[in-house]
């Protein structure tokens, strides 16, 4: 192995030798090949003088003539080596030349190479297919053909002044146009196929260079977007802060840094539990378990950061695929929208309950004048009277709704869970609503099914709000006919209650829009009806303060159906009454 | 009813306390009205009352205060109390600890009609 590997090094140096020896250093690719040919050809002749040299000075010379002879080639050979070296050195600064001095002092060294006879027709002839030869492939290709002439011209004169005179070789002169046509069409084609191979070089170095040129303008316009990006990404008010799945936190701008008030760079590379940690979330579990939450995007979730009210977005990032490849969370700060929220609310809470005492005392007065606490009044005055009561009925409900909505909305009403009686549900239920139906002609039905459990867990005080709600709904919608209500379950974890009508029903498009604030379906129906269209609002939020959900079932002409689904099993851990537990109630 | 019974009606509204006033009285009520807490304390250590009306939300000492003070009163356990508030969640704290919770708005006829129909407290033992 290690012999081998001694023999290789010693190959590639000599390689290194040759090459540095043979090269001449030209750009144009043909013009190195051929220097390097003549370079070659110089090379092998310097080669075959030397050896040539020791075979002369070795072989006997017995007789005078062949001390001359030897003495002669002698003379010739050695001469070849400060030839060859002139020769080498005019092929460093120009190939034409070289070439040609190469090419004329063959020819002339074939003159005086041998007698001319044996030029002529004899044992030198084939001398002459040196100078043709090399023509072609060191000057042009159709150089041999010039050369070939020149060499039968040479022939003929050589077997001119041959003593005596003799037939120059036919064979040779035919041999010498063959060769002179086949190193044409040798050289020839060789010189196509390089050019070819020059253009194909050339198209290739064309496209590589438009390859490198696109792939720099990639690289650059990248570069911008990426400077664009950061720039987007530092000039905007909010906090972003972008984790890859691995849950570390791999960017983030100066707007998160000043809102959370923790340096860009304490924020990268820091896991998410961390920064979870300090953004000083009141509510942590919340925020892990949102982050965590692999599928969703979460919008408005508000984080409580140091003095600062923060509302936060997340949402996973995935790539083309669907994986998820991180998370990324928009922070804004809504201290001052969550101040006026505050506001709006305790100032709701205040002016209802302001409003309400008056409007009691107006009612109680109304109803106190009716039923002749004051004295004794005309029948007339008693219809004004229960107007009076009817009109602050309506207002005290829609401050109440107020109210109940301020309330939902600060996070203020709790759902108090304990057993409850959907029969007594119904009930009373039946109590406050059936004077209104049967006023309107219509048909109060309520059902319970027989499999529904007699005793639920629930806040029965906000469920009643909820069936009055929708029943009150439900009749003021329902010209005639009846209003439905059907309290049963709904499979082993559910039980649903279902307050059917056969009202105008609600078309498609509006039965989005129901369950918002200040909506109703209609707009005419709110001069028709009255109401400030927060009933269903509220019976929504309610609904949904019990973990459960409402949906509606309507169709344009054949009724409505509001379906509330809540579980049966309330989860009681997280609503408790604000003050102890109620005794034993007396009998 | 042999004799007339009396009720105190704890609240600080002028209006709530004369339509509690003529509820109470049209229900057979002898009635006295107080409009805040320190007065409803002075009272309650002279009187022995058949109902209480209790407004929550009174000066000076709460109505879950004055409650309390009834319920732990030996000499008042036959007084019926009357919870009155707009406030729902003290309403619902009060259930179990007074007789009665009426959410306002209450009216006249209702007051009325459920006073009638409380008895005094049967004492126990």
């Amino acid at each position: 192995m290690f012999r081998t590997a001694r023999l290789a090094e010693n190959g590639r140096t000599m390689n290194r030798f040759f090459d540095r020896i043979l090269n001449v250093a030209v750009d144009d690719p043909r013009e190195f090949r051929r220097r390097r040919l003549i370079n070659i050809t110089l090379l092998g002749i310097v080669a075959c003088a030397a050896i040539g040299l020791v075979y002369v000075r070795l072989a006997p010379a017995l007789t005078a003539e062949d001390q001359h002879a030897k003495m002669m080639l002698t003379r010739a050979i050695v001469s070849l080596f400060p030839t060859m070296t002139i020769i080498y050195f005019v092929n460093r600064r120009s190939g034409n030349w070289a070439a040609f001095l190469f090419l004329a002092i063959s020819t002339l060294f074939v003159y005086w190479l041998d007698a001319p006879q044996e030029l002529a027709n004899g044992r030198s002839t084939f001398v002459f297919t040196i100078p043709i030869a090399a023509s072609s492939l060191i000057l042009f290709p159709s150089a041999s053909f010039i050369f070939a002439a020149i060499s039968a011209a040479y022939m003929f004169w050589a077997a001119s002044v041959a003593t005596p005179p003799v037939q120059p070789s036919f064979f040779a002169l035919i041999g010498f146009f063959m060769l002179a046509l086949i190193t044409w069409l040798a050289t020839r084609s060789l010189e196509q196929v390089l050019r070819e191979l020059q253009t194909l070089n050339l198209n290739l170095d064309h496209l590589a260079e438009e390859k490198t040129q696109e792939l720099a303008q990639t690289l650059v316009r990248a570069a911008a977007a990426a400077g664009r990006n950061q720039a987007i990404l530092d000039s905007i008010a909010d906090g972003v802060i972008v984790f890859d799945s691995q849950n570390n936190a791999i960017l983030a701008n100066p707007a998160l840094s000043r809102l959370i008030n923790i340096p860009v760079n304490d924020l990268i590379n820091h896991s998410m539990a961390d920064f979870i940690s300090r953004i000083g979330s009141d509510d942590k579990r919340t925020m892990q378990s949102v982050f965590e939450e692999r599928e969703k995007t979460l919008t408005g979730i508000r984080v409580q950061s140091e003095n600062k009210t923060l509302s936060a977005s997340i949402a996973r990032v995935t790539d083309a695929e669907r994986k998820s490849i991180g998370s990324v969370a928009v922070f804004r700060d809504v201290t001052r929208e969550a101040e006026l929220e505050k506001m709006k609310d305790t100032f709701v809470g205040v002016v209802s309950h302001e409003l309400r005492t008056p409007l009691n005392a107006v009612l109680g007065y109304a109803e106190m004048l009716k039923e002749g606490v004051y004295g004794a009044i005309n029948e007339k005055q008693s219809a004004i009277a229960e107007r009076m009561m009817n009109s602050t009925k309506r207002l005290l409900t829609i401050v109440g709704e107020l109210l109940d909505q301020a309330q939902i909305q600060s996070g203020k009403l709790k759902i108090i869970v304990e057993p409850c009686r959907p029969v007594e549900l119904l009930d009373s239920l039946h109590g406050v609503m059936e004077q209104l139906a049967t006023k309107k002609g219509l048909d109060l039905q309520t059902d319970l099914a027989s499999d529904m459990p007699q005793v639920i867990m629930g806040d029965s005080h906000r469920l009643h709000q909820v069936l009055i709600n929708l029943v009150g709904n439900a009749i003021k919608f329902t010209d005639k006919g009846f209003v439905n209500v059907r309290i049963q379950p709904e499979d082993a974890q559910r039980w649903q209650i279902r307050v059917s009508d056969s009202g105008g029903g609600i078309a498609a498009e509006a039965q989005e829009l129901v369950f918002e604030s200040f909506r109703q379906a209609d707009a005419s129906a709110v001069r028709e009806h009255g109401g400030v269209g927060l009933g269903l609002s509220i019976v929504k939020q309610l609904v949904e303060l019990m973990k459960g959900s409402i949906r509606l079932e309507s169709e344009i002409g054949k009724g409505s159906a509001f379906i509330v689904s809540l579980p049966l099993v309330a989860d009681i851990t997280q609503t408790q009454p604000k003050i102890a537990p109620p005794q034993k109630e007396n009998a | 009813m042999t004799q007339e019974a009396f009720a105190l009606i704890v609240e600080d509204d002028e209006d709530l306390a004369e339509i509690f006033n003529q509820a109470l009285t049209a229900a057979n009520y002898a009635t006295e009205i107080v409009r805040d807490g320190q007065a409803a304390q002075q009272r309650l250590a002279e009187v022995v009352p058949a109902v209480v009306t209790l407004d929550m939300h009174i000066p000076h000492i709460s109505g879950d205060q004055i409650l309390k003070q009834i319920r732990a009163d030996e000499r008042l356990k036959k007084t019926r109390v009357i919870v009155t508030t707009a406030d729902e969640l003290m309403a619902e704290a009060t259930r179990g600890v007074a007789d009665l919770v009426l959410i306002k708005p209450i009216t006249y006829s209702q007051l009325r009609d459920l006073s009638a129909r409380l008895r005094p407290r049967e004492t126990s033992g």
